[in-house]
């Protein structure tokens, strides 16, 4: 059986579910919270230019669409799009193996391997969706409540950004956050491969990235931090630099594709030598 | 390997940590029978069952489905075999037919003439439409060997295939495995349900244990038992004494104008004579049909094995 027709099925195994959409409907959640948050007096926009008041004269708008897209990616990078895509990927096996529908659908003469391949393919997918919808809804819901404009961006300081070049930063913001996203969904699927229960396994990939999250701040070590999940997904605030750095970049993405090679790698083996006894 | 085998087993082991919930398992399956796979609960039936279709890797031993291993080509061993595995499980999120046409296309997909057609044969058709979350178990049950006909296969193997059907299903179950059976069919099912395995099987397989102990055609499995008969006579007591010294029969029973007696079926006719030229009047001779389960329970128990 062709990988394109066991992606079709995990497809309309996914999307036919009415749960699956809860993931939109938070994100959406989240998003019209930040446009609330942004059109009260103390966003941040306004808050800056309160406190320069005394200095300089700003004109124009720090509140725009652009910074309306900023504003969601880093919280929906660290925690709502691991979490939701998790979810997604936790049942993949796991929530098949204790309903029993996998034991059915290996009575087909389907390989075991393209099966793994399109569950991952499916969460792969789905992440990117819940992503694309994130962004786009963030950038459409603040072009609707505070119009075009350049992205006023904090962190090494403040710094306006052109409207276009602001664009495509934030584009690769947004992909790369899904990038990172699909990292912790590939874990889940891992997991999701030995356990019998999908939110144990959703569980434990997001507790993974908690953990890596608080190793990182508690234990404070030089040389454990480079191999910790969540500084490479901080790394997006890089791209948003003056000068993005490339190398550091790279190598968050790189390291973050370990976490989804290796966990892969692992699930695909045990997926295809474990019994089905469900 | 004769053509005529389609399902082989040599060996077949599997071990759970120290214990042997199938061992060396020997089993062949002609074309066109209909097997019966008995055994008590924890015997290894349904782990069997699972090894055939790859759902569970053996430890030692192969089985291969005509001709070809499980265990190392297990994609081309199930081409031509339609399966249920203990309660049948679908997309409870979708309806019957969609659960039908997804799951066909793992096997190179289904016409909805041929969905329709599998419904219609285990009467489900009218409901195909709807959740199948809203369907009852039997429905389920029926759905599931729905599932196991729709990719033509030459080879069924079920297991429990009437487990939670009311007496109509089951019946409709029975003359189903009949009616494919008769069209040339090979049928490899496990039960508990005797009577209906002895109504509609032609051999039979008993596992316990992990092991075979019985194995063959049901005529020649029930045929090789003892029989039981009633005799009416008009002396009871007397026929007992005459009948108690001789070798090929055994008085198991005396009372109320009757005899039981137990010997080869092919020397009742001698103990009839034997009383009649003792100067008995001898009214009938019942004989008792060992069934099915009499002869597994036997052999389940250990007390006996084919």
């Amino acid at each position: 059986m062709r990988l394109w027709t066991a992606l079709r099925i995990e497809m309309v195994k996914v999307y036919r579910r009415r749960s699956t959409y809860l993931g939109f409907v938070a994100l959406t959640a989240l998003v019209v919270l930040v446009v609330i948050a942004a059109t009260h007096r103390h966003n941040p926009g306004e808050q800056l230019r309160r406190s320069l008041a005394d200095d300089f004269i700003i004109e124009g708008k720090l509140v725009a669409a652009p910074f309306v897209a900023y504003l969601v990616l880093i919280p929906s990078c660290v925690l709502f799009l691991p979490v939701l895509a998790s979810i997604v990927a936790g049942d993949q096996i796991a929530a098949e193996r204790r309903t029993g529908t996998l034991r059915t659908v290996l009575t087909h003469p389907v390989s075991r391997g393209v099966l793994y391949a399109a569950k991952f393919l499916v969460c792969t997918l789905h992440t990117i969706a819940l992503t694309a919808f994130l962004g786009c809804l963030a950038l459409g819901l603040g072009l609707a409540f505070f119009g075009r404009g350049d992205l006023l961006a904090m962190g090494e300081g403040i710094r306006l950004i052109p409207e276009g070049e602001a664009l495509w930063r934030l584009a690769l913001g947004y992909a790369m956050g899904a990038w990172c996203a699909i990292a912790i969904a590939t874990i889940a699927l891992f997991f999701s491969a030995l356990l019998r229960s999908g939110a144990a396994a959703a569980g434990a990939a997001v507790a993974l990235l908690l953990l890596c999250s608080t190793a990182d701040e508690i234990l404070n070590l030089d040389w454990l931090s480079p191999y910790l999940m969540r500084v490479h997904i901080t790394a997006i605030m890089k791209l948003f630099q003056r000068t993005i750095p490339v190398a550091e970049v790279l190598k968050s993405v790189g390291v973050m594709g370990l976490y989804i090679a290796v966990p892969l790698v692992l699930g695909f083996w045990i997926f295809r030598r474990k019994d089905v006894l469900c | 390997m004769s053509n005529d085998v389609v399902l082989r087993t040599r060996g077949l082991t599997k071990r759970f940590g120290k214990r042997r919930a199938v061992d060396g398992l020997d089993l062949e399956v002609r074309r066109g029978q209909v097997f019966g796979f008995l055994g008590p609960n924890g015997a290894g039936k349904t782990t069997t069952i699972r090894m055939l279709i790859g759902l569970v890797r053996p430890n030692d031993g192969d089985a291969e489905l005509f001709g070809v291993s499980i265990r190392r080509r297990r994609l081309e061993a199930l081409q031509r075999v339609g399966a249920m595995v203990e309660t049948p499980a679908f997309y409870d999120h979708l309806s019957g037919q969609c659960n039908l046409e997804l799951l066909s296309a793992l096997s190179g997909g289904a016409t909805r003439g041929r969905i329709r057609e599998v419904l219609r044969i285990v009467g489900l058709f009218g409901r195909e439409r709807d959740k199948v979350g809203t369907y009852s178990h039997g429905m389920k049950q029926r759905l599931g060997l729905a599932h196991a006909l729709l990719p033509h296969p030459e080879l069924l193997i079920l297991d429990e295939p009437a487990t939670g059907l009311d007496p109509e299903g089951l019946r409709e179950v029975r003359d189903l495995i009949r009616r494919l059976g008769s069209e040339g069919l090979t049928i490899f099912l496990s039960s508990h349900l005797l009577h209906e395995v002895e109504q509609t099987c032609t051999h039979v397989g008993i596992i316990r244990e992990g092991r075979l102990v019985a194995s063959g055609s049901v005529a020649e499995l029930l045929g090789g038992e003892k029989q039981t008969a009633t005799v009416v006579v008009d002396d009871p007591q007397r026929a007992a004494d005459v009948l108690g010294d001789q070798p090929f029969v055994t008085v198991a029973a005396l009372g109320d104008g009757r005899l039981r007696v137990v010997g080869d079926p092919d020397r009742l006719a001698d103990a009839n004579a034997l009383l009649v030229s003792q100067g008995l009047r001898v009214s009938a001779i019942i004989p008792e049909r060992t069934s099915l389960e009499e002869m597994y329970l036997r052999i389940a128990s250990g007390e006996g094995s084919g």
